[in-house]
Protein backbone atom coordinates (compact mmCIF):
# COMPACT_ATOMS: atom_id res chain seq x y z
CA UNK A 1 0.00 0.00 0.00
CA UNK A 2 1.32 3.36 -0.88
CA UNK A 3 1.32 6.16 1.60
CA UNK A 4 1.20 9.41 -0.24
CA UNK A 5 0.60 12.61 1.61
CA UNK A 6 -0.83 14.70 -1.13
CA UNK A 7 -4.01 16.62 -0.67
CA UNK A 8 -3.63 19.76 -2.64
CA UNK A 9 -2.95 18.35 -6.07
CA UNK A 10 -5.60 15.75 -6.80
CA UNK A 11 -4.92 15.81 -10.52
CA UNK A 12 -1.18 15.49 -10.19
CA UNK A 13 -0.90 11.74 -10.21
CA UNK A 14 -3.71 11.16 -12.63
CA UNK A 15 -1.96 13.14 -15.27
CA UNK A 16 1.58 12.16 -14.47
CA UNK A 17 1.80 9.09 -16.67
CA UNK A 18 0.35 10.85 -19.66
CA UNK A 19 2.58 13.87 -19.32
CA UNK A 20 5.66 11.90 -18.37
CA UNK A 21 6.08 10.72 -21.94
CA UNK A 22 7.61 14.08 -22.66
CA UNK A 23 10.58 14.22 -20.29
CA UNK A 24 11.39 17.68 -19.07
CA UNK A 25 14.74 19.12 -18.07
CA UNK A 26 13.49 20.17 -14.65
CA UNK A 27 15.48 18.55 -11.88
CA UNK A 28 13.58 17.05 -8.98
CA UNK A 29 15.23 16.98 -5.54
CA UNK A 30 14.35 14.16 -3.19
CA UNK A 31 15.42 12.28 -0.10
CA UNK A 32 15.41 8.52 -0.52
CA UNK A 33 15.36 6.15 2.46
CA UNK A 34 15.52 2.80 0.71
CA UNK A 35 15.05 0.54 3.68
CA UNK A 36 14.79 -3.23 3.82
CA UNK A 37 11.11 -3.13 4.80
CA UNK A 38 9.86 0.07 3.18
CA UNK A 39 11.21 2.56 0.67
CA UNK A 40 10.41 6.14 1.62
CA UNK A 41 10.66 9.29 -0.47
CA UNK A 42 10.49 12.92 0.64
CA UNK A 43 9.92 15.47 -2.11
CA UNK A 44 10.63 19.17 -2.04
CA UNK A 45 6.95 19.97 -2.61
CA UNK A 46 6.15 18.37 0.75
CA UNK A 47 4.92 15.01 -0.43
CA UNK A 48 6.00 11.88 1.41
CA UNK A 49 5.69 8.47 -0.20
CA UNK A 50 6.25 5.01 1.23
CA UNK A 51 6.03 1.69 -0.58
CA UNK A 52 6.87 -1.80 0.72
CA UNK A 53 10.32 -2.96 -0.38
CA UNK A 54 8.74 -5.91 -2.10
CA UNK A 55 9.87 -7.53 -5.35
CA UNK A 56 10.75 -10.86 -6.85
CA UNK A 57 12.85 -11.87 -9.80
CA UNK A 58 11.07 -12.80 -13.01
CA UNK A 59 7.93 -11.83 -14.86
CA UNK A 60 4.59 -11.72 -13.04
CA UNK A 61 2.71 -13.05 -16.08
CA UNK A 62 -0.45 -11.24 -15.14
CA UNK A 63 -2.66 -9.47 -17.66
CA UNK A 64 -4.47 -6.48 -16.24
CA UNK A 65 -7.85 -5.89 -17.79
CA UNK A 66 -7.80 -2.24 -16.83
CA UNK A 67 -4.53 -0.31 -16.53
CA UNK A 68 -5.90 1.58 -13.55
CA UNK A 69 -6.07 -1.64 -11.55
CA UNK A 70 -2.55 -2.76 -12.27
CA UNK A 71 -0.87 -3.74 -9.00
CA UNK A 72 2.21 -5.56 -10.25
CA UNK A 73 4.80 -3.78 -12.34
CA UNK A 74 7.76 -5.22 -14.18
CA UNK A 75 11.19 -3.66 -14.51
CA UNK A 76 14.43 -4.66 -16.16
CA UNK A 77 17.92 -3.82 -14.98
CA UNK A 78 21.23 -5.28 -16.09
CA UNK A 79 19.37 -7.87 -18.16
CA UNK A 80 17.25 -9.22 -15.29
CA UNK A 81 13.50 -8.82 -14.99
CA UNK A 82 11.80 -8.15 -11.66
CA UNK A 83 8.17 -7.86 -10.62
CA UNK A 84 7.40 -5.17 -8.06
CA UNK A 85 4.24 -4.30 -6.16
CA UNK A 86 1.62 -6.77 -4.99
CA UNK A 87 3.87 -9.80 -5.40
CA UNK A 88 4.96 -12.43 -2.92
CA UNK A 89 8.21 -10.64 -2.20
CA UNK A 90 11.58 -12.27 -1.81
CA UNK A 91 13.56 -11.39 1.31
CA UNK A 92 15.43 -8.11 1.09
CA UNK A 93 17.48 -8.60 4.24
CA UNK A 94 20.58 -10.01 2.60
CA UNK A 95 24.08 -8.59 2.47
CA UNK A 96 24.45 -6.30 -0.50
CA UNK A 97 20.76 -5.46 -0.85
CA UNK A 98 21.56 -1.74 -0.88
CA UNK A 99 23.47 -2.09 -4.16
CA UNK A 100 21.46 -4.94 -5.64
CA UNK A 101 19.29 -5.06 -8.74
CA UNK A 102 16.32 -5.76 -6.46
CA UNK A 103 16.95 -2.52 -4.60
CA UNK A 104 17.22 -0.66 -7.88
CA UNK A 105 13.88 -1.85 -9.27
CA UNK A 106 12.08 -1.13 -5.98
CA UNK A 107 13.54 2.38 -5.94
CA UNK A 108 12.56 2.91 -9.58
CA UNK A 109 9.05 1.73 -8.72
CA UNK A 110 8.90 4.26 -5.90
CA UNK A 111 9.98 6.98 -8.34
CA UNK A 112 7.23 5.92 -10.73
CA UNK A 113 4.62 5.85 -7.97
CA UNK A 114 5.67 9.38 -7.02
CA UNK A 115 4.92 10.54 -10.57
CA UNK A 116 8.57 11.09 -11.43
CA UNK A 117 8.57 9.13 -14.67
CA UNK A 118 10.93 10.71 -17.18
CA UNK A 119 12.33 13.16 -14.67
CA UNK A 120 15.96 13.90 -13.89
CA UNK A 121 16.61 13.45 -10.19
CA UNK A 122 19.06 14.72 -7.61
CA UNK A 123 19.00 12.24 -4.75
CA UNK A 124 20.47 11.81 -1.29
CA UNK A 125 20.12 8.35 0.20
CA UNK A 126 21.72 6.53 3.12
CA UNK A 127 23.62 3.52 4.38
CA UNK A 128 23.47 2.01 7.87
CA UNK A 129 26.06 3.54 10.19
CA UNK A 130 28.17 0.39 10.27
CA UNK A 131 28.12 0.20 6.47
CA UNK A 132 29.10 3.86 6.14
CA UNK A 133 31.93 3.98 8.71
CA UNK A 134 34.58 1.42 9.56
CA UNK A 135 35.58 0.72 13.15
CA UNK A 136 38.01 3.64 13.14
CA UNK A 137 35.28 6.06 12.19
CA UNK A 138 36.57 6.48 8.63
CA UNK A 139 34.25 6.30 5.65
CA UNK A 140 33.99 3.04 3.76
CA UNK A 141 34.64 4.74 0.45
CA UNK A 142 34.19 1.69 -1.76
CA UNK A 143 30.82 0.75 -0.25
CA UNK A 144 29.62 4.34 -0.51
CA UNK A 145 30.75 4.62 -4.13
CA UNK A 146 29.09 1.29 -4.98
CA UNK A 147 25.82 2.62 -3.68
CA UNK A 148 26.22 5.92 -5.50
CA UNK A 149 26.87 4.10 -8.78
CA UNK A 150 24.13 1.51 -8.29
CA UNK A 151 21.22 3.90 -8.60
CA UNK A 152 22.67 5.30 -11.81
CA UNK A 153 22.46 1.96 -13.60
CA UNK A 154 19.68 1.91 -16.18
CA UNK A 155 16.40 0.51 -14.93
CA UNK A 156 13.37 0.56 -17.20
CA UNK A 157 9.71 -0.29 -16.96
CA UNK A 158 8.53 -3.18 -19.07
CA UNK A 159 5.41 -2.96 -21.12
CA UNK A 160 4.52 -2.20 -24.64
CA UNK A 161 3.74 1.31 -25.74
CA UNK A 162 2.30 2.13 -22.35
CA UNK A 163 5.61 1.70 -20.50
CA UNK A 164 6.49 4.99 -18.81
CA UNK A 165 10.01 6.32 -19.28
CA UNK A 166 12.29 5.79 -16.26
CA UNK A 167 13.28 8.45 -13.79
CA UNK A 168 17.03 8.94 -14.02
CA UNK A 169 19.39 9.78 -11.18
CA UNK A 170 21.72 12.57 -12.29
CA UNK A 171 23.24 13.31 -8.87
CA UNK A 172 23.45 10.95 -5.92
CA UNK A 173 25.04 11.45 -2.53
CA UNK A 174 25.01 9.02 0.39
CA UNK A 175 25.02 9.83 4.11
CA UNK A 176 24.69 7.68 7.29
CA UNK A 177 21.02 6.83 7.76
CA UNK A 178 20.51 7.84 11.38
CA UNK A 179 22.53 11.01 10.87
CA UNK A 180 19.99 12.03 8.24
CA UNK A 181 17.45 12.29 11.05
CA UNK A 182 19.82 14.67 12.84
CA UNK A 183 19.75 16.99 9.82
CA UNK A 184 15.96 16.79 9.90
CA UNK A 185 16.10 17.72 13.58
CA UNK A 186 18.39 20.76 13.32
CA UNK A 187 17.21 22.24 10.01
CA UNK A 188 13.76 23.58 10.71
CA UNK A 189 11.34 24.40 7.93
CA UNK A 190 8.07 26.19 8.46
CA UNK A 191 5.80 28.73 6.83
CA UNK A 192 8.27 31.57 7.36
CA UNK A 193 11.25 29.85 5.81
CA UNK A 194 14.09 27.57 6.74
CA UNK A 195 16.44 28.11 9.64
CA UNK A 196 19.11 26.35 11.60
CA UNK A 197 18.18 25.71 15.21
CA UNK A 198 21.46 26.58 16.95
CA UNK A 199 20.26 25.19 20.25
CA UNK A 200 19.71 21.80 18.69
CA UNK A 201 22.97 21.95 16.76
CA UNK A 202 25.04 22.52 19.89
CA UNK A 203 23.25 20.00 22.13
CA UNK A 204 24.61 16.46 22.49
CA UNK A 205 22.00 14.09 21.16
CA UNK A 206 21.57 10.41 20.34
CA UNK A 207 19.53 9.22 17.39
CA UNK A 208 18.08 5.71 17.56
CA UNK A 209 16.81 4.60 14.17
CA UNK A 210 14.79 1.38 14.40
CA UNK A 211 14.53 0.08 10.86
CA UNK A 212 13.61 -3.12 9.07
CA UNK A 213 16.86 -5.03 9.18
CA UNK A 214 19.07 -2.82 11.37
CA UNK A 215 18.81 -0.44 14.27
CA UNK A 216 21.24 2.45 13.95
CA UNK A 217 22.71 4.50 16.77
CA UNK A 218 24.38 7.86 16.24
CA UNK A 219 25.55 10.23 18.93
CA UNK A 220 26.30 13.77 17.76
CA UNK A 221 28.22 16.12 20.00
CA UNK A 222 30.00 19.36 19.11
CA UNK A 223 28.96 18.83 15.50
CA UNK A 224 30.79 15.53 15.27
CA UNK A 225 29.81 11.87 15.44
CA UNK A 226 30.89 10.10 18.64
CA UNK A 227 31.88 6.80 17.08
CA UNK A 228 32.33 5.00 20.39
CA UNK A 229 28.61 5.31 21.06
CA UNK A 230 27.47 4.89 17.47
CA UNK A 231 26.93 1.80 15.39
CA UNK A 232 24.36 -0.61 14.02
CA UNK A 233 22.59 -3.56 15.57
CA UNK A 234 21.58 -6.28 13.15
CA UNK A 235 18.01 -6.33 14.41
CA UNK A 236 14.84 -4.66 13.20
CA UNK A 237 11.18 -5.13 12.46
CA UNK A 238 11.88 -7.81 9.86
CA UNK A 239 13.09 -10.05 12.69
CA UNK A 240 9.56 -9.96 14.08
CA UNK A 241 8.22 -10.95 10.67
CA UNK A 242 10.68 -13.82 10.33
CA UNK A 243 9.95 -15.14 13.79
CA UNK A 244 6.19 -14.89 13.30
CA UNK A 245 6.54 -16.77 10.01
CA UNK A 246 8.43 -19.58 11.71
CA UNK A 247 6.00 -19.70 14.62
CA UNK A 248 2.95 -19.88 12.36
CA UNK A 249 4.53 -22.60 10.26
CA UNK A 250 5.31 -24.59 13.40
CA UNK A 251 1.91 -24.01 15.01
CA UNK A 252 -0.08 -24.98 11.93
CA UNK A 253 2.35 -27.53 10.52
CA UNK A 254 2.91 -25.66 7.26
CA UNK A 255 5.91 -26.11 5.01
CA UNK A 256 5.60 -22.62 3.55
CA UNK A 257 3.50 -19.51 3.75
CA UNK A 258 3.46 -16.45 1.53
CA UNK A 259 5.09 -13.20 2.58
CA UNK A 260 1.94 -11.27 1.67
CA UNK A 261 -0.15 -13.41 4.05
CA UNK A 262 2.34 -12.87 6.88
CA UNK A 263 2.27 -9.11 6.30
CA UNK A 264 -1.51 -9.17 6.54
CA UNK A 265 -1.34 -11.29 9.69
CA UNK A 266 0.99 -8.79 11.34
CA UNK A 267 -1.52 -6.03 10.66
CA UNK A 268 -4.70 -7.87 11.69
CA UNK A 269 -3.21 -10.32 14.23
CA UNK A 270 -5.22 -13.08 12.56
CA UNK A 271 -4.41 -15.43 9.73
CA UNK A 272 -6.85 -17.25 7.50
CA UNK A 273 -5.89 -20.85 6.88
CA UNK A 274 -8.02 -23.69 5.51
CA UNK A 275 -10.99 -21.32 5.36
CA UNK A 276 -10.83 -20.25 9.01
CA UNK A 277 -9.45 -17.25 10.87
CA UNK A 278 -6.86 -17.99 13.55
CA UNK A 279 -5.73 -15.59 16.27
CA UNK A 280 -1.94 -15.12 16.12
CA UNK A 281 -1.70 -12.13 18.48
CA UNK A 282 0.23 -14.12 21.07
CA UNK A 283 2.83 -15.24 18.52
CA UNK A 284 3.27 -11.63 17.40
CA UNK A 285 3.51 -10.42 20.99
CA UNK A 286 6.28 -12.90 21.79
CA UNK A 287 8.25 -11.93 18.69
CA UNK A 288 7.91 -8.22 19.47
CA UNK A 289 8.99 -8.70 23.04
CA UNK A 290 12.14 -10.53 21.96
CA UNK A 291 13.05 -7.69 19.64
CA UNK A 292 12.27 -5.02 22.22
CA UNK A 293 14.44 -6.72 24.85
CA UNK A 294 17.33 -7.04 22.41
CA UNK A 295 16.99 -3.39 21.40
CA UNK A 296 16.77 -2.27 25.00
CA UNK A 297 19.97 -4.01 26.04
CA UNK A 298 21.91 -2.68 23.04
CA UNK A 299 20.56 0.83 23.60
CA UNK A 300 21.64 0.76 27.23
CA UNK A 301 25.03 -0.64 26.28
CA UNK A 302 25.71 2.21 23.84
CA UNK A 303 23.98 5.11 25.55
CA UNK A 304 23.94 4.14 29.22
CA UNK A 305 21.25 6.13 30.99
CA UNK A 306 21.60 8.97 28.52
CA UNK A 307 21.98 11.44 31.37
CA UNK A 308 24.56 13.59 29.60
CA UNK A 309 22.56 13.73 26.43
CA UNK A 310 20.10 16.53 25.85
CA UNK A 311 17.74 14.15 24.09
CA UNK A 312 17.46 10.65 22.73
CA UNK A 313 15.55 10.92 19.48
CA UNK A 314 13.77 7.81 18.19
CA UNK A 315 13.15 7.61 14.45
CA UNK A 316 12.41 4.96 11.83
CA UNK A 317 9.41 2.82 11.08
CA UNK A 318 10.19 0.64 14.09
CA UNK A 319 9.84 3.60 16.44
CA UNK A 320 6.27 3.98 15.28
CA UNK A 321 5.48 0.26 15.37
CA UNK A 322 7.06 -0.26 18.80
CA UNK A 323 6.03 3.10 20.24
CA UNK A 324 4.20 1.64 23.22
CA UNK A 325 7.15 -0.62 24.07
CA UNK A 326 9.82 2.10 24.00
CA UNK A 327 7.75 4.91 25.52
CA UNK A 328 9.53 5.04 28.87
CA UNK A 329 13.10 4.06 28.15
CA UNK A 330 14.59 7.50 28.89
CA UNK A 331 13.12 10.53 30.65
CA UNK A 332 14.65 12.79 28.01
CA UNK A 333 13.55 10.86 24.93
CA UNK A 334 11.60 12.14 21.97
CA UNK A 335 9.90 10.44 19.08
CA UNK A 336 10.10 12.33 15.82
CA UNK A 337 6.91 13.37 14.10
CA UNK A 338 6.13 10.75 11.46
CA UNK A 339 9.27 8.88 12.55
CA UNK A 340 9.30 6.56 9.54
CA UNK A 341 10.01 9.58 7.34
CA UNK A 342 12.59 11.33 9.53
CA UNK A 343 15.54 9.94 7.55
CA UNK A 344 14.00 10.72 4.16
CA UNK A 345 13.16 14.27 5.29
CA UNK A 346 16.69 14.72 6.61
CA UNK A 347 18.19 13.44 3.36
CA UNK A 348 16.10 15.93 1.43
CA UNK A 349 17.16 18.79 3.73
CA UNK A 350 20.79 17.72 3.42
CA UNK A 351 20.43 17.85 -0.37
CA UNK A 352 18.69 21.22 -0.33
CA UNK A 353 20.77 23.05 2.26
CA UNK A 354 24.06 21.23 2.87
CA UNK A 355 25.25 19.03 0.01
CA UNK A 356 27.44 20.34 -2.78
CA UNK A 357 25.66 19.29 -5.95
CA UNK A 358 28.52 20.50 -8.10
CA UNK A 359 30.63 17.60 -6.87
CA UNK A 360 30.70 14.65 -9.24
CA UNK A 361 28.53 12.02 -7.65
CA UNK B 1 -8.70 37.19 -31.86
CA UNK B 2 -7.42 40.35 -33.50
CA UNK B 3 -4.29 41.94 -32.07
CA UNK B 4 -3.39 45.58 -32.34
CA UNK B 5 0.17 46.63 -33.18
CA UNK B 6 0.99 47.20 -29.51
CA UNK B 7 -0.11 43.75 -28.44
CA UNK B 8 2.05 40.65 -28.36
CA UNK B 9 0.97 37.11 -27.85
CA UNK B 10 3.03 35.05 -25.41
CA UNK B 11 2.89 31.25 -25.42
CA UNK B 12 3.53 29.55 -22.09
CA UNK B 13 3.79 25.80 -21.59
CA UNK B 14 2.84 24.59 -18.12
CA UNK B 15 3.78 21.15 -16.84
CA UNK B 16 1.36 19.21 -14.64
CA UNK B 17 4.31 17.40 -13.09
CA UNK B 18 5.44 20.64 -11.51
CA UNK B 19 3.26 21.11 -8.46
CA UNK B 20 2.73 24.85 -8.65
CA UNK B 21 2.13 24.76 -12.39
CA UNK B 22 -0.42 22.01 -11.90
CA UNK B 23 -2.23 24.23 -9.41
CA UNK B 24 -2.30 27.08 -11.91
CA UNK B 25 -3.73 24.80 -14.59
CA UNK B 26 -6.38 23.45 -12.25
CA UNK B 27 -7.41 26.95 -11.30
CA UNK B 28 -7.42 28.10 -14.90
CA UNK B 29 -9.75 25.31 -15.94
CA UNK B 30 -12.31 26.44 -13.38
CA UNK B 31 -12.49 29.91 -14.85
CA UNK B 32 -14.92 30.57 -17.74
CA UNK B 33 -13.18 30.70 -21.11
CA UNK B 34 -13.99 34.34 -21.65
CA UNK B 35 -12.17 35.34 -18.44
CA UNK B 36 -9.15 33.07 -18.70
CA UNK B 37 -7.02 35.51 -20.71
CA UNK B 38 -7.58 38.34 -18.26
CA UNK B 39 -6.95 36.09 -15.26
CA UNK B 40 -3.66 34.90 -16.70
CA UNK B 41 -2.61 38.44 -17.54
CA UNK B 42 -3.34 39.56 -13.98
CA UNK B 43 -1.44 36.60 -12.59
CA UNK B 44 1.60 37.42 -14.70
CA UNK B 45 1.61 41.07 -13.73
CA UNK B 46 1.08 40.33 -10.03
CA UNK B 47 3.96 37.88 -10.11
CA UNK B 48 6.21 40.39 -11.81
CA UNK B 49 5.28 43.06 -9.29
CA UNK B 50 6.16 40.72 -6.42
CA UNK B 51 9.46 39.86 -8.08
CA UNK B 52 10.28 43.56 -8.42
CA UNK B 53 9.48 44.19 -4.76
CA UNK B 54 11.64 41.28 -3.67
CA UNK B 55 14.54 42.51 -5.80
CA UNK B 56 14.20 46.03 -4.43
CA UNK B 57 14.15 44.74 -0.85
CA UNK B 58 17.20 42.59 -1.49
CA UNK B 59 19.09 45.59 -2.84
CA UNK B 60 18.16 47.64 0.22
CA UNK B 61 19.51 45.02 2.58
CA UNK B 62 23.29 45.04 2.55
CA UNK B 63 23.90 42.60 -0.22
CA UNK B 64 22.71 39.54 1.66
CA UNK B 65 21.25 36.58 -0.16
CA UNK B 66 17.71 37.53 0.77
CA UNK B 67 15.70 39.46 3.30
CA UNK B 68 17.33 39.44 6.75
CA UNK B 69 19.65 36.75 5.55
CA UNK B 70 16.98 34.11 5.90
CA UNK B 71 16.52 31.46 3.32
CA UNK B 72 13.03 31.67 1.95
CA UNK B 73 11.82 28.29 0.94
CA UNK B 74 8.50 26.76 0.13
CA UNK B 75 7.63 25.03 3.39
CA UNK B 76 7.34 21.31 3.68
CA UNK B 77 3.83 20.24 4.53
CA UNK B 78 5.18 17.89 7.16
CA UNK B 79 8.06 19.77 8.74
CA UNK B 80 10.46 17.87 10.93
CA UNK B 81 8.79 18.92 14.11
CA UNK B 82 9.48 16.72 17.06
CA UNK B 83 6.91 15.49 19.50
CA UNK B 84 7.49 13.98 22.86
CA UNK B 85 6.25 10.46 23.53
CA UNK B 86 3.38 11.92 25.51
CA UNK B 87 2.27 13.87 22.49
CA UNK B 88 2.83 11.27 19.83
CA UNK B 89 1.65 8.26 21.75
CA UNK B 90 -0.95 9.74 24.00
CA UNK B 91 0.50 7.93 27.00
CA UNK B 92 1.79 9.16 30.31
CA UNK B 93 3.17 12.57 30.99
CA UNK B 94 6.36 13.62 29.46
CA UNK B 95 8.25 16.72 28.84
CA UNK B 96 7.65 18.90 25.89
CA UNK B 97 10.32 20.95 24.35
CA UNK B 98 10.13 24.59 23.60
CA UNK B 99 11.76 24.95 20.26
CA UNK B 100 13.00 28.45 20.25
CA UNK B 101 14.37 28.76 16.82
CA UNK B 102 17.31 30.90 16.12
CA UNK B 103 17.69 32.71 12.91
CA UNK B 104 20.02 31.40 10.37
CA UNK B 105 23.58 32.38 11.21
CA UNK B 106 23.99 33.27 7.58
CA UNK B 107 23.76 37.01 8.18
CA UNK B 108 23.41 39.56 5.47
CA UNK B 109 26.82 40.64 4.31
CA UNK B 110 28.59 37.63 5.75
CA UNK B 111 31.23 36.22 3.45
CA UNK B 112 30.09 33.39 1.23
CA UNK B 113 32.85 31.19 -0.06
CA UNK B 114 31.66 30.63 -3.59
CA UNK B 115 28.26 30.95 -5.11
CA UNK B 116 27.54 27.21 -5.13
CA UNK B 117 27.75 26.86 -1.36
CA UNK B 118 24.51 25.83 0.30
CA UNK B 119 23.33 27.89 3.28
CA UNK B 120 24.21 25.22 5.85
CA UNK B 121 27.15 23.67 4.02
CA UNK B 122 29.19 23.93 7.23
CA UNK B 123 27.10 21.03 8.57
CA UNK B 124 28.71 18.71 6.06
CA UNK B 125 31.69 18.28 8.37
CA UNK B 126 29.47 16.47 10.89
CA UNK B 127 29.59 13.38 8.69
CA UNK B 128 33.39 13.45 8.77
Amino acid sequence: MNQLSEEKLPDYNESSNKDAKEPTMDIVHLGLDDGYACTKIALADGRLLSIPSRARIGHAWVTWIRDGEQRIFEYETEGSVYSVGAVDGEPTHFEGYTTSAMNRVIVQHAFQQAGLSGRSLHVVSGLPVSAFYNHNGNRRASAINRKIRSLKIDTRSLGELSAPPPARVAFHDVIPEALAAWYDYVIVTNETGTSLDQKRVSAPIAIVDIGGRTTDYVVVQDQGVVHGSSGSLDRGLLNVKTQVTNSIQDAFDLTSISELRISAALETETIRLHGKDHDVSELIHIARQELVERLYSETRRLLGQGAELEHILFVGGGSAALAADIASWFPNQLIAAHPAFANARGMLKYLQFVSDETESS
Amino acid sequence: MIFTSSQHQVLIVLDRQVALESLVLNRLQKIPDCRQQEWLRGLLLDGFRLACNALRAAQCSSGGPSLKGEIKQKPLELPGAITSPATSLGVGSSQTESFKQQSLSHKAGAPVEGENKKPFSQLKKVIG
